[in-house]
């Protein structure tokens, strides 16, 4: 159960990298906690409970696929083929990144800070609702969270590095 | 890449992470995500930031924490930076108490008001005097969406144990069976019998009222703020209609309704040793697919399987100790609504054709039945535990009973008249699920159809939803009947029955008893008229989730049971080991559950004004106090303050700051104690835990 709920953050985005929506990649991500609930007794322990996941994971990705093929899926199977390769070897410690998020969520300036804090309140507040309450044109907000997200994520990516021991080889 | 190139990649990113991505937009990011390296990381390394700030945001954590909040304000923004910070749980106690008079004073004020026709202060909203006495009845809208029966890959719906059948035309009780054709049938059937009774239906209710009864019904929940507000602001004609549909189609319906169904099926305690893990799994997935019920019911009576392998197996796992007697008084009395379990022993006290053989002619459905156990080493844990499970062994023959007199009889398996023999073949409990769902309009069907009335409307057909027969006969048997065929038609299509009843228009009376309906009180023990909504307590359930809303957390709701919530409700139940397998509550006012309201862990985390909660978001908010109790209103009941209750609560909070501030005590920090204190009284009314 532990386990489970550990890992929850990390499927969920293992999922939505691979999808690109946000709303989407938690629907598939409770039909893979049933699987993955259902299916625990095969499990066996001490074998990689991460990586099992996102088996289930990423079967539950293809099986919806399937179902919305009539829709124009987002992305060609090719680019998950891809993502998904990439993603393989990625192996992050999601904890710690979420922790180097917060400091660098600080490091904002107050007013970017806001922005991002109304647009990922919990609820429905997309960038066009933010943009509408704000009064502002909506590419606009939606230039400004680019931004705001990529100096996050360069934030993050510094802090992660310059925590790590300088004897590791960092890869860029 | 380009410059112009790699501009373009960080717009479509972002207007991806928007929503805002156009399927030409994917395409073109799609071709330069895979054009180079650099891209994909980039792709990746945004998608990742923006997955970890909507992830924690989505479970009401805010990733901003304990940061100051922006305002012009600054000896103000330093004072609420102090009544922010929360005090000890202790003196939160002491607080709490202290205070009790004002939320007393509050709660009675709030009790009064819901007797009186409210005068609501809100967009949308008519004065009581404006309504007609009888309003005249508005044309169904019922726009429904298709909702197609699902079937497993390489299943047709015939293949199934359900065929949807439809008796032939002169037999019919509906000459039609669409959506708007039903929901008519129910309108006309039940206004018949108003009539009849010369009876006057209870007003509509409100728009609040029936928003917050619908989420209560569907999503097992209220609705949060927001969703209120967006409800009762859309004047649309289809808004009823899209409300009900997309309840129906969410994840929480079927999480809802696997829980009412669980606690059925196995009750709430965790003492039985089955799988409830499992079962909660097997039973959300049903309603989560719209499976026909007649195929819910054929997979948990015939199930195989360990508890674990086969979720549906857990039911009778739980059951099938003492010859299968419980497990046959309660698949007869939850599946087929009637009470066999006095005919155990001697033919039933009303009715005499129910004789002690007709229960060991379905109990003999089960001889072939059969739980084996072994004791496995848990790969988890290095401990043994049981591995139970359900088998056919293919045994045949006679069911031996004895009457009370002590004479030895002898049954077969038989249901409905029809013999099924002894044949060792045969797997009985196959066919005794085919034969449950055979005929136009199977006891089967009806109990579910009664049942399913009674959730909605507070009370079934019958004065028990599950002790039909003919000493308790329907109040109305056409309209039980017609319905029944309905369901029947539509293929046991459940997501289409609830629908049918939610846009019924007796579904949207108010539940005020007046003069025109004063007969119409089923607990008093009349036949129900359905002339107004009967109210319904909320459950263990229904309590917490709402709680949780109300206090602005978004947990997850729905694929999994949640550990936090069956901790709560295990305060409540505890099995009893007799030969009906029942449970004990103590959740039905009494003082365990008040307790739990007034000062339990889930209301304490509710009024801990930080950022996380809806209350800590109202309080640093810089909206007018009128808005903020409006805000605080609609989070807990769901509906604008009346006139009368903004006057009351203003005249309670200009007393509590002036005696405050001549303790001095800093204004901004006892206007907030105020708000906290109302907050509190709404989550303690009775409006809050009950379903009207």
């Amino acid at each position: 159960m532990r386990l489970f709920t550990l890992s929850q953050r990390s499927l969920y985005l293992f999922i939505l990298m691979q999808v690109g929506n946000s709303v989407e990649a938690e629907e598939i991500l409770q039909e893979a906690n049933l699987v993955i609930w259902s299916k625990y007794d095969q499990f066996a322990a001490g074998t990689n409970f991460k990586a099992w996941a996102r088996q289930v994971a990423q079967f539950e990705i293809l099986k919806w696929r399937q179902r919305h093929q009539r829709e124009k899926l987002r992305f060609s199977d090719e680019f998950l083929a891809t993502v998904g390769q990439e993603l393989a070897a990625r192996d992050d410690d999601i904890d710690l990144k979420r922790a180097a998020l917060d400091r660098c969520l600080e490091k904002l300036k107050p007013v970017d800070r806001a922005l991002i804090r109304e647009r990922y309140q919990s609820g429905e507040h997309k960038g066009r609702d933010v943009a509408e309450h704000l009064g502002r044109p909506a590419n606009s907000v939606y230039q400004s969270l680019g931004r705001i997200r990529r100096t996050l994520a360069e934030c993050v990516q510094r802090q992660l590095t310059s925590g790590m021991k300088p004897d590791v080889k960092v890869g860029m | 890449m380009s410059g112009a190139s790699r501009r373009e990649l960080l717009d479509l990113i972002d207007l991806l992470c928007e929503g805002a991505a156009s399927p030409e937009d994917c395409a073109r990011l799609e071709r330069l995500i895979l054009s180079e390296p650099r891209s994909l990381t980039t792709y990746l390394d945004t998608l990742e930031i923006h997955g970890l700030l909507a992830w924690d945001a989505g479970l009401g954590a805010s990733p901003l924490g304990e940061l100051p909040i922006e305002t012009s304000e600054e000896p103000v923004h330093a004072a609420t930076a102090a009544a922010n910070a929360l005090p000890s749980k202790r003196s939160w106690r002491a607080r709490i108490a202290a205070i009790a008079s004002v939320a007393a004073l509050v709660l009675v004020v709030a009790v009064v008001f819901m007797n009186r026709p409210p005068v609501a202060v809100g967009p949308g909203t008519v004065a009581q005097n404006d309504i007609p006495a009888n309003p005249p009845r508005p044309e169904v809208n019922v726009a429904l969406p298709p909702v197609p029966v699902a079937t497993r890959p390489g299943e047709t719906v015939e293949s199934g144990v359900v065929t949807p059948v439809m008796p032939p035309v002169e037999e019919r009780l509906l000459a039609d069976y669409s959506d708007a054709a039903v929901v008519r049938f129910i309108n006309d059937e039940l206004s018949a019998g108003w009539t009849a009774n010369s009876v006057t239906p209870a007003v509509r209710a409100t728009d609040s009222q029936w928003v917050r009864r619908l989420y209560l019904d569907l999503a097992g929940r209220i609705p949060t703020a927001d969703e209120a507000v967006a409800f009762l602001s859309d004047t649309g004609p289809t808004r009823d209609a899209s409300l009900v549909s997309n309840l129906t189609a969410d994840a929480q319906f079927s999480g809802h309704l696997a829980t009412v169904w669980m606690n059925l099926l196995v009750g709430r305690s965790q003492e039985r040793d089955i799988d409830r893990g499992a079962l909660y799994a097997y039973l959300v997935g049903q309603f989560r697919d719209n499976r026909p019920w007649a195929d819910t019911v054929g997979d948990l009576l015939a199930a195989t399987g360990t508890q674990s392998d086969n979720g549906a197996a857990n039911f009778l796992l739980a059951h099938m100790n003492s010859q299968a007697v419980p497990a046959t008084a309660i698949a007869s009395r939850i599946f087929l609504g009637e009470q066999l379990q006095c005919s155990q022993c001697h033919t039933h006290p009303d009715v005499k054709n129910w004789t002690q053989e007709r229960f060991w002619e379905l109990n003999a459905f089960f001889q072939q039945c059969e739980i084996v156990t072994r004791t496995q080493v848990d790969p988890r844990s290095g401990k043994n535990r049981h591995v139970r499970e359900l088998v056919d062994k293919p045994t045949g023959g006679p069911t031996y009973y004895e009457t009370l007199g002590g004479v030895m009889k002898v049954t077969f398996p038989k249901f409905d008249g029809q013999d099924v023999g002894a044949d060792p073949q045969v797997n009985r409990r196959q066919e005794l699920v085919r034969l449950l769902a055979s005929g136009y309009r199977p006891q089967m069907a009806r109990a579910f159809v009664n049942r399913m009335w009674g959730q909605f409307f507070g009370h079934a057909f019958t004065r028990q939803p599950d002790d039909m027969g003919p000493h308790s006969p329907a109040s109305h048997p056409h309209l039980l009947d017609g319905l029944t065929e309905a369901f029947v038609a539509s293929g046991y299509d459940v997501r289409r029955l609830v629908q049918w009843i939610c846009l019924s228009d007796a579904y949207r009376l108010d539940s005020t008893l007046g003069d025109g309906n004063r007969t119409d009180v089923p607990e008093e023990g009349g036949t129900p008229l359905f002339s107004r909504m009967y109210v319904k307590p909320m459950t263990v359930e229904q309590l917490y989730d709402s709680v949780l809303v109300a206090s602005g957390g978004r947990k997850r709701i729905g694929a999994v049971l949640d550990d936090d919530r069956e901790v709560f409700v295990q305060q409540f139940f505890t099995a009893v080991e007799t030969e009906e397998n029942s449970e004990c509550s103590t959740f039905d006012g009494s003082l365990p559950q008040a307790l739990a309201m007034m000062n339990g862990p889930e209301v304490l985390e509710a009024l801990a004004a930080d950022d996380r909660s809806l209350l800590g978001r109202v309080l640093q908010g810089q909206e007018p106090e009128d808005e903020k109790i409006e805000r605080l209103c609609l989070a807990t009941l769901s509906r604008y303050p009346t006139v009368d209750e903004m006057t009351t609560i203003r005249q309670l909070l200009r007393r509590h700051v002036k005696q405050q501030t001549e303790r001095d005590v800093p204004a901004r920090v006892a206007v907030n104690e105020g708000l906290r204190d109302i907050y509190w009284a709404y989550l303690n009314s009775s409006e809050f835990s009950v379903n009207y």
